[in-house]
């Protein structure tokens, strides 16, 4: 096989596209000397980044990246985007109804224009304790809260034929579970998913 | 006085193990220069941020990405991160481009290099380079251009150019050392 030679220093200042960085992946997971040039490349590039400033990346980022990681089951990628992140650790730290928060101080929760139910637990304790969700009537968003959660669940809309359709998955923060999903059209049922299997639902009501 | 560019083997075996107190680690350790090597491409803090997360969770996902054989973890990361920012400077180059180039002439191959090398090693290494070296380097490290672009922005083969910045590379790494002239 051919060695990398000079395409070890492209590789690490950047200068390869991506399908001849996966070839030199490839290269360098069995060729111990190429290994050993690109570590070196990388080195000095690594040197020449620290030479110059340095910033510093936000808490939220570290925050950001601990969920990710509690989310994803091993060997599958899970992302957690910045805003629902930041609205997840809101209802997880503040507990507050969803109206409270959205419609300010001043605003009874629990107004004409939300509604809430709760998950019937088909098991009771086996994948949580207990789940709600509480969801807007005009049709902007549905918030599904779990608490205990003890594995990764995902929300799914039940079709009126039983098929189902994933629409987001719920970030654990320590024991409490939270998805904020827009609302694409009005489903009467909720369920939450473990790994294919309907584990509760909900009913909602639309006026 | 321990070196910060030396391994940590067993942070390093951790990694690579996929251990969770690893990734902690290596976050609390590498995070400002895996952070500067992102937002030196993109110069956006949120862009930034979204770079090192799915840069690293993607490495963290693939338990092959890292072996202990691949060199240092800080290494390894500080270049996957960078060319993960690089990835996506071009995609919105290409974006971008697409609309622009029917209607304005070609832009210069040209980067403007703003004064950014401040640390004086890095500064003395990079002047201290043949111009035939440094041109290549330059347009690679911060004008963020793949060889095939750099040997057409300088009229030069692309053997010739591979060879030159593998040397330029290699001068920027012994450079570089600790105790190293300035």
């Amino acid at each position: 096989m051919k060695h990398i030679d000079d395409d070890a220093a492209l590789y690490a200042l950047g200068a390869l596209d991506e399908s001849e960085r996966r070839r030199i992946d490839g290269h360098v997971a069995v060729c111990a000397t190429c290994a050993g040039a690109l570590a070196e490349a990388e080195r000095a590039v690594t040197d020449a980044i620290e030479a110059d400033p340095p910033y510093e990346p936000s808490p939220a980022l570290r925050a950001r990246l601990s969920a990710s990681l509690d989310a994803a089951r091993p060997g599958r990628a899970a992302t957690v985007p910045r805003a629902w992140l930041a609205i997840a650790a809101a209802f997880a730290i503040l507990a507050l109804p969803i109206g409270f928060l959205t419609r300010g101080s001043m605003a009874p929760p629990g107004d004409a224009h939300f509604a809430d139910a709760s998950f019937r637990m088909m098991k009771p304790g086996s994948v949580a304790a207990s789940a709600h969700v509480t969801y807007a009537k005009s049709g902007d968003f549905y918030a599904v809260m779990v608490k205990h959660p003890m594995r990764p669940l995902q929300v799914a809309y039940v079709h009126p034929d039983g098929t189902m359709e994933t629409i987001g998955t719920v970030q654990t923060r320590g024991d409490v579970g939270v998805a904020i999903m827009p609302i694409d059209h009005k489903m009467r049922e909720l369920a939450l998913v473990d790994g294919g299997t309907v584990v509760a639902e909900a009913d909602l009501a639309f006026n | 006085m321990s070196d910060r560019r030396a391994g940590d083997p067993a942070l390093e075996r951790a990694f690579a193990a996929r251990e969770r107190w690893a990734f902690d680690e290596a976050y609390a350790r590498f995070s400002s220069l895996l952070y500067s090597a992102a937002y030196n491409v993109l110069h956006a803090r949120e862009d930034a941020e979204d770079c090192v997360h799915d840069a690293l969770l993607r490495v963290w996902n693939n338990p092959s990405a890292y072996t202990t054989e691949r060199g240092t973890l800080r290494g390894f990361l500080a270049v996957c991160v960078r060319n993960a920012a690089i990835s996506r400077v071009r995609a919105m180059q290409t974006r971008a481009g697409a609309q622009r180039r029917a209607a304005v002439e070609p832009e210069a191959e040209y980067v403007e290099f703003p004064d950014v090398i401040e640390q004086a090693r890095l500064r003395a290494a990079i002047a201290g380079l043949p111009d035939e070296q440094r041109e290549p380097l330059l347009l690679a490290y911060y004008g963020h251009k793949t060889h095939v672009e750099i040997a057409e922005a300088l009229a030069t083969p692309l053997g010739t150019i591979k060879s030159r910045i593998a040397q330029a590379v290699r001068r920027l790494g012994h450079a570089m050392q600790p105790g190293a002239a300035v």
